[in-house]
């Protein structure tokens, strides 16, 4: 007799909804992306800065507000060094809207453009993960013979990709932004930082979706995960070759670097070119250090750039992420 | 009976090649075998019932829908693809779970249904917990075609589901096929292991060049193959007699005498008339007959006579 009942058994199930189908093709890429141990390093890397950020962000709001923790440390220094910090404190509460608009506009573009290149790395190696195993292994023809199609099925994996930027670049400056205005001495920082949380929320956002199609498109080239890593890795090498080529020749040359377009859209979203004239009117020595922001950003460039990129990498998604 | 696949004038053209040419047939519900060599169309076929392809001219309907981008039609067929199509990194149930989400099976039934699958294609439990890149060919042919019952489809389309599996995997996964064919499931199974697909298929589909050859029961396309002669193995006291006498009434194309020395093999032109006349030519001949056995052709026979 045997042990097992072999026979089959109908299990009656109430059937779900496309929009969960499609988050099981997500979450199903996301754990794989997940499961890589460089991934999660980089995950925690990201989330290492968030703290940092965190920390900056918690030592700027005792800075700006009198009776903060800070002020009380002062109060205990002696010396040159209490001078100092108590010149600082005076010079930001007479100038609040560099103290809080133009510092947290700038931390939160620091900390967007570092957390950006970890975002690369993610990127490739989270691609073997997204189209290209299931080209080399034929799952694709399994998945496309489910009550899923196409469309349904590069959702998914738009989603797992936008999930792991989520996890290295948007979530980390989000979470930072809560505690950092959370331990503030004053829940007004909440509304003070608004505008540099929406310029978070823009740049990071339109350049998870660039960067999202655009891994989508290279983790479909090929079914060999080495190639599709390769790629990316020379596709974001080589826009720092015409980036160097572009500022000796012709400019436009520099708009074939995604990493550079995107940068153009985060000057351009945060608007440091006014932050940072702002700040040079009062603050000696600022315009001679960051005066590089204050070259006028390359926009209409940067997304044309950026929209012939996701264009190539929409139809090689189109093309190829299919069983014939 | 109302078929399960209605094609008409079909074809489908990969560039200047052309993988179905034309053809227009029905599949009844039960279980039918698709037959044909390599680059006689039969993936191709496959892949438009499936709607993974989309026809270059004429119509399909399955279970009275187009197939092409029609994930509700999707929901209603089981597909086990010919190649390899398994994620190596991950475990079988694993995988099961997921697709029956993806087929729209709700979590808390998804994982019973899975190891029930497994059960159902008699993959040991000791292997569950392995990553199906450490499986042999058979193992993996299994979970392939577990994955294809997953949603209770009613239409099954197995791409060569017998290849890589020992001749007692065989004779399983021919039962599993049976069983669901009496469940009322209509079953399109393609195979180059044609002993098989004969004794396991009521009706047949023979493909070659794009272009469909002879389709219904075993007897119907024999049948219709009238110029192709029934054979009948005669023994008897006097071969050449018998032989010079059914050969001067014109019944035959043609007559072996073997190496036995009281045997002869008649190559039967048209069986009706020749049968109507058998005991008549008999009796003529004055021979003494010790036995007589029909050579009835199996399916391997005709399939090489119609791909010729």
């Amino acid at each position: 007799m045997a042990l097992i009942d072999a026979g089959y058994k109908r299990v009656e199930c109430l059937r779900t909804g496309i929009w969960q189908r499609r988050g099981v093709i997500a979450m199903n890429s996301l754990r794989a992306c997940l499961e890589v141990p460089w991934m999660r390093r980089f995950v925690t890397l990201a989330w290492i800065m968030c703290l940092v950020q965190t920390s900056i962000l918690f030592l700027v709001g005792q800075l700006l507000v009198p009776g903060g923790v800070i002020g009380d440390v002062v109060k205990g220094l002696g010396g040159p060094l209490r001078q100092i910090t108590n010149g600082l404190m005076a010079w930001l509460g007479a100038n609040p809207d560099i103290s809080v608009h133009t510092i947290y506009n700038i931390l939160f573009f620091f900390f967007s453009t570092i957390l950006s290149t970890v975002s690369y790395f993610a990127v490739a190696l989270a691609l073997p993960h997204l189209i290209t195993r299931d080209l080399s292994s034929n799952a694709i023809i399994v998945y496309s013979s489910k009550a899923v199609n196409r469309f349904d099925y590069v959702l998914g994996k738009f989603a797992a990709l936008f999930g792991v930027l989520t996890l290295t670049w948007l979530g980390p400056l989000c979470v930072a932004w809560f505690l950092g205005n959370a331990l503030s001495p004053n829940w007004h920082f909440f509304w003070h930082s608004r505008v540099a949380l929406f310029h978070t929320l823009i740049y990071v956002g339109t350049s998870m979706v660039f960067l999202t199609i655009m891994g989508l498109g290279v983790s479909a080239l090929s079914p060999k995960e080495k190639s599709t890593v390769s790629v990316w890795i020379s596709f974001w090498i080589l826009g720092g070759a015409f980036v160097a080529l572009g500022t000796i020749s012709k400019g436009w040359l520099k708009h074939f670097s995604f990493s550079y377009n995107l940068e153009q859209i985060a000057i351009a979203t945060f608007d440091l070119r006014n932050e940072i004239e702002t700040a040079a009117e009062n603050v000696p020595g600022v315009k001679q250090t960051i005066g590089q922001f204050l070259r006028e950003p390359e926009l209409t460039g940067a997304i044309i750039g950026l929209s012939v990129m996701a264009a190539a990498a929409g139809a090689v998604v189109w093309r190829k992420a299919k069983p014939e | 009976m109302s078929a399960v696949i209605e094609v008409r004038e079909l074809s489908r053209w990969y560039g200047l090649v052309m993988g179905l040419n034309n053809v227009s047939f029905d599949i009844e519900p039960g279980l039918t075998g698709l037959v044909g060599p390599n680059g006689a169309g039969k993936s191709t076929l496959i892949q438009v019932i499936t709607g993974q392809l989309q026809p270059s001219s004429g119509s399909i309907s399955v279970l009275g829908e187009r197939p092409w981008n029609n994930p509700n039609l999707l929901k209603r067929i089981g597909y086990c693809p010919e190649r390899e199509s398994l994620p190596s990194e991950l475990k079988p149930r694993d995988w099961l779970r997921s697709l029956a989400l993806i087929s729209g099976v709700a979590p808390r039934s998804a994982g019973a249904m899975s190891e029930a699958l497994l059960h159902r294609v008699k993959l040991d439990p000791a292997h569950w917990d392995k990553r199906m890149g450490q499986y042999s060919k058979g193992m993996r042919q299994r979970v392939k075609l577990a994955q294809a019952l997953l949603h209770e489809p009613e239409l099954l389309i197995l791409d060569e589901p017998m290849n890589g599996l020992d001749p007692m995997g065989r004779q399983e996964i021919a039962g599993i096929l049976s069983g669901l064919a009496k469940e009322g499931k209509s079953i399109l199974v393609s195979s180059h292991i044609l002993a098989e697909l004969e004794s396991l298929c009521k009706n047949n589909l023979v493909l070659n060049w794009g272009r469909v050859l002879a389709t219904g029961s075993r007897q119907d396309i024999r049948s219709n193959l009238k110029s192709w002669s029934e054979q009948l193995s005669v023994t008897c006291d006097n071969p050449r007699k018998l032989a010079e006498v059914c050969f001067r009434a014109g019944v035959l194309n043609g007559f072996d005498l073997t190496e036995k020395e009281d045997e002869l093999v008649l190559r039967i032109r048209e069986p009706e008339s020749f049968y109507s006349r058998w005991t008549e030519l008999l009796l003529e001949s004055g021979v003494t007959v010790y036995g007589i056995r029909g050579q009835s052709r199996s399916l391997q026979q005709i399939y090489e006579k119609v791909t010729q």
